[in-house]
């Protein structure tokens, strides 16, 4: 709903109840500077306008575990690509791989990096602090039904959010 | 990222998959039931109420539907309007008339206070189902003349018993969408007082292969087993 007065959301919400789904998905596109909670409103209409045209593969995709996937193969662009670009820098640092692997200390010892090393190689030890995590095995994402975050579980968030278009 | 997603987007989702049947319809019920449940995931949230009073609607559940909407209706518009639904499946336009004008005191200008009150209007037939049929033209001049208000359109003139009317609109909501269960059965109807067997009998087919759930089938399926019941006492 709005949050200063004006409801964003107001035509998009008209269309899809009058029946006008390519109308509310096409107005919904068009929509900027919406607040956390008109976004999720705002998806949750463009994905029901989805359901409604009989694109339900839309749905699953965007909401379900294909996002996990899209992630995964992400995560492995990136390795790639800092393997391409800073191949000593990758090897020097992945020496030191355990260090980073635990998250409290891996910040801390990531910090000191970028001092010693540039910006790069907080990126780098960010990147491989994630990397040093098992990866989670297709199977397990299905089976594991916990309703808590798990924080480890969850993909991480790409440091190259652009690669995520890939 | 499975149940990590918000909870609106879940019960979207398993409406997506219920609809392309990935999921069994009393897998999905038992879902909801759990997610509705006091103190559940979705007992707050509109959008997993409203998938919920949806589906019990369609299976012809009103009061469990009612159920569903209970408690949240002032905050949610799409509940209220849910709930004047279920109400007058319950065949109580009485009170479906009092939850839309509720409706239409929260937003005057909500393209869905405007559809509730064009139900109620159906449903109460003469000079309020020809109010029904100017408020829902109304409505396509604003936000763009669909399929679902051409057939909204078509009951509404099918309730004044203009059949001629009803006929032209549920064509309309035909030319718009093809596979419309509500337009081919008002078509269907229209046709039947209007005298056209033939044309009833291939949008009825049309009907049977595009929503074989929709209620006017279930209706005649019903209607032709105790046909054939009675006709059996008879021959016997």
């Amino acid at each position: 709903m709005a949050e200063e007065g004006i409801d964003l959301l107001w035509t998009t919400r008209n269309a899809f109840y009058v029946g006008a789904h390519q109308a509310a998905i096409a107005e919904a596109a068009d929509l900027d500077g919406l607040g956390p909670a008109d976004k999720l409103e705002r998806d949750v209409f463009v994905y029901r306008a989805y359901v409604e045209l009989g694109s339900y593969e839309v749905c699953m995709r965007v909401t379900g575990l294909g996002l996990a996937r899209r992630h995964r193969r992400a995560r492995r662009w990136e390795e790639f690509f800092f393997f391409l670009f800073f191949p000593s820098r990758v090897r020097a640092l992945g020496e030191n791989a355990a260090l980073f692997a635990s998250p409290a200390r891996g910040v801390a010892a990531s910090r000191r990096l970028q001092l010693t090393h540039g910006p790069a190689s907080h990126y780098i030890a960010t990147f491989l602090r994630h990397a040093s995590r098992p990866h989670p095995s297709p199977g397990a994402t299905t089976a594991k039904r916990t309703r808590t975050p798990d924080p480890l579980a969850r993909p991480h968030s790409s440091i190259f959010p652009s690669l995520l278009i890939i | 990222m499975a149940d990590d997603a918000p909870q609106p987007l879940l019960a979207v989702r398993l409406l997506a998959r219920l609809r392309s049947s990935k999921v069994d319809p009393e897998a999905a019920a038992a879902q909801l039931a759990e997610w509705t449940a006091p103190g559940g995931p979705g007992a707050a949230d509109p959008t997993t109420r409203a998938v919920a009073a949806t589906l019990r609607l369609a299976a012809g559940d009103p009061v469990a539907a009612l159920q569903a909407c209970h408690g949240l209706t002032g905050a949610a518009p799409e509940l209220a309007a849910l709930s004047v639904q279920a109400m007058l499946a319950l065949d109580r336009p009485d009170a479906a008339e009092r939850a839309a004008r509720t409706l239409s005191a929260l937003d005057d200008d909500a393209a869905l206070s405007h559809l509730a009150a064009a139900w109620v209007g159906t449903a109460l037939g003469g000079a309020r189902a020809a109010e029904a049929g100017t408020i829902l033209e109304e409505l396509g001049d604003r936000f763009g003349w669909t399929a679902r208000l051409a057939a909204a359109g078509a009951a509404a003139a099918l309730r004044r018993r203009d059949w001629g009317g009803a006929e032209r609109l549920a064509g309309e909501a035909l030319g718009k969408d093809a596979r419309s269960g509500d337009a081919l059965a008002n078509a269907a109807v229209a046709a039947l007082h209007a005298g056209k067997a033939s044309a009833a009998s291939r949008h009825l087919a049309a009907l049977k292969a595009a929503a074989p759930g929709h209620p006017l089938m279930m209706r005649l399926a019903t209607a032709a087993e105790a046909f054939d019941r009675a006709a059996g006492g008879v021959t016997v």
